[in-house]
């Protein structure tokens, strides 16, 4: 509808994810349900969530702070480019 | 730009290899994101978990999160509703005592109302003319009809007439 009754762009952005080949017993990608469907596919991978993480303790607009919760907490999360 | 939250989180995090960078700024992540674009907002659609008893601070955790994120101007949190409740289910193969046609009772969580949220925020966006692109991160086939058409998937097949109401 957004595409053709709206005459927009639409794009997908997914996560790549690997499943694996009965026959061949290889890990393939697996297709999108929006092939040929859509203006665009792009798959995200590790850079992209590697360097787009919030710094381990965030300031709020009220001025209080929220910490990386610790199960969440990665060693990228403590550098200090983050 | 239109986040699945709940599908991006079991595709990236819980079932996915990225699960050491859950404390994502989704902002920074969707502007980075190829093709480059405007990014004028991110509308984030999730529901609020439950505790569970193997996990009970996993409501702390995902407020963190919305609260770490909502510090975005540009991002706005959607919530849906996430159910728990029982429900009987037939075993897929024997089990102990049990044989594969034993009904059994399982927990069922479900997150309700995020996809038809997201749908109608796109759609509402635009015939408000908000955006020129619409980017959904999602890869679930719910939303394919509110991207693709309806008859995108016809047996007529391709891009046909479109229906036109009588007013």
């Amino acid at each position: 509808m957004v595409r053709d009754e709206l005459g927009r762009r639409v794009g997908i952005v997914r996560v790549v994810r690997y499943l694996k080949n009965p026959r061949t017993g290889r890990r393939e990608q697996r297709g999108s349900v929006f092939r040929d469907k859509v203006d665009f596919i792009k798959d995200v991978r590790r850079h992209h969530f590697a360097n787009a993480q919030l710094r381990s303790e965030v300031q709020l607009k009220n001025g209080k702070s929220v910490a990386c919760p610790e199960a969440w907490r990665s060693p990228i999360n403590d550098h200090p480019s983050v | 730009m239109y986040i699945d939250g709940f599908n991006f989180y079991y595709a990236a995090f819980a079932e996915g290899e990225f699960g050491d960078f859950k404390w994502l700024d989704l902002c920074r992540f969707c502007d980075d994101l190829p093709p480059r674009l405007d990014i004028v907002a991110v509308r984030y659609f999730t529901a609020r978990v439950k505790p569970l008893p193997s996990d009970p601070d996993n409501y702390r955790r995902q407020d963190a999160y919305l609260r770490a994120v909502s510090t975005c101007a540009r991002l706005s949190v959607h919530l849906g509703q996430f159910t728990r409740h029982t429900a009987p289910a037939r075993l897929s193969e024997p089990a102990g005592n049990l044989s594969s046609l034993a009904k059994v009772r399982m927990h069922r969580t479900e997150e309700k109302g995020s996809d038809v949220d997201l749908a109608s925020f796109m759609l509402l966006d635009g015939f408000k003319d908000l955006y020129d692109v619409a980017v959904v991160v999602s890869d679930d086939s719910d939303l394919h009809e509110p991207l693709c058409g309806w008859y995108a998937t016809s047996s007529a097949g391709g891009s046909g007439s479109s229906v036109s109401f009588a007013t």
